[in-house]
Formats: C-alpha cells, structure tokens, sequence
C-alpha cells in the first residue's frame, strides 16, 4: 500500500470528498437539467399535466378546423409543437419559457392552478418566424395590403386565422 | 468519517437518486422533484460539507499542524 506523507492523506480524502459532494453534483445536475428542459419541449410532456388535455386533444381531433390542429396534423411543425408556437423567438426566449414551465409545474403540483391564460397577446412574430418570406404568405391576395400592420403587430394573425385553440371556441360561443 | 460528511454525502446520494428517476423519465413529477429536491439537496450537502472542511481547518490550525 503508498504510504502518503503527512498531512497527505487529510488533503487526499477532502479531495475525493470535494469531488463527490461539489464538483460532481455541479455536473450531473447541469446535464440533468439540459437533457429534461429538453425533453420538456415535447407535446408529450406538454400533454402529460391533465390541465393541458383539452388543448392536446383539439390538436389531434380528426378534420378539425383549430389553426393548431391544422399545423399538427399537416405536419407544419414536426417536433415539440407546443414549444415552438409558445416560445419567444428572442434572445431571453427560451430561457423566460423554460422558467415560466418551472412556475407552472409548481401551480400544478405545490399550488392551486390558476386558469390557463396567455401572459401576453400572442404576437404575430411567432407566426412570422415561420411564415415571412414563404411565397404562400408573401403572395396571398389578402397579406398584400396589410404586410406593415401584420409585421408591426398591428393586426394580429390569429384575428382572422383563429380560432386556434378549443378554449377559443368556447370563448366565441 | 464524521457524522457532517456522512451526512453531506448522504444528501448526494439522495439528490442523485431523484436526478436519476428525473433523467430515466422526464415527467412535469420528476422534473419538479428534480428542481425542488436534488438541486437543494445538493446544496445542503455542500454547504454542511464546507462548513466541515472550515471547522476542520480551524481546528488543524489551533493544533499548530
């Protein structure tokens, strides 16, 4: 066996504690934490908080009208479709969807959920990040004349594209 | 191995063991275990296991070593 020298073996057994309780709890959580905000995208995980049924279940209703499930079903969007309509195409985007996702889980499981709202108006860049510049936007007979006002916020897409959602529905009825 | 780094060690453990339900199925459940557990765990665990590594570097120093 090696025979540390004194005072070795008092800065051997910190080091291997200091790795176990600090630099590896560091990493593992920091991976931990990008593979489940990844994850969180999904529609799945989206669908998996029974809050969120009614709107998973317009997305797939079969022949629906809903602007959403129009996108779902044509595939216009393939992957984590919540995510992708709900999140802010900014720099802070991501991160404000992903912290607002974290209050959520705590209303849902620590608090009384509150009604499903959105915490702002929905804005047309999220639609526009997809939709400017395809031939199918920009020749429209009816974009043609308000292009500044759709660009500027000014009228918002889902004014004429909506309903989007089923609560939508209820809402108009 | 004294009672704080066995304890801090054990926080570890546990905050590892929800990291690993969280990572094996990520659900709103084990990411908010996750998030509200492991990450305070952890934190628990390093602050009992500094607090240790302090007092122990008192008292090497009040020894003289």
């Amino acid at each position: 066996m090696i025979k540390l020298p004194p005072g070795m073996d008092w800065v051997w057994r910190h080091l291997s504690l200091t790795m176990a309780i600090i630099v590896f709890p560091v990493l593992f959580s920091a991976v931990t934490a990008e593979v489940a905000f990844e994850r969180s995208k999904s529609l799945e995980f989206c669908a998996s908080c029974h809050v969120m049924t009614p709107y998973v279940e317009g997305l797939k209703e079969p022949g629906s009208e809903l602007l959403a499930a129009k996108h779902y079903q044509y595939r216009r969007i393939n992957h984590n479709q919540c995510y992708t309509c709900h999140a802010d195409y900014d720099l802070f985007g991501p991160a404000k969807a992903k912290a607002n996702g974290l209050k959520h889980m705590a209303h849902y499981y620590l608090g009384k959920p509150r009604k499903i709202a959105l915490y702002k108006p929905f804005p047309n860049s999220h639609c526009l990040q997809c939709h400017d510049g395809a031939r199918s936007f920009v020749q429209a007979e009816a974009h043609k004349d308000i292009m500044e006002e759709i660009r500027s916020d000014g009228m918002k897409c889902i004014d004429c594209h909506g309903p989007v959602h089923p609560s939508h529905v209820e809402k108009a009825q | 191995m004294n009672a704080r780094r066995r304890f801090a060690l054990f926080c570890t453990f546990l905050g590892t063991m929800i990291a690993f339900v969280c990572l094996y199925k990520t659900t709103p459940l084990s990411m908010m275990a996750f998030f509200n557990g492991s990450l305070l765990l952890y934190l628990l665990g390093m602050l009992v296991y500094l607090y240790d590594v302090f007092t122990s570097i008192q008292s090497l120093k009040s020894k003289g070593r």
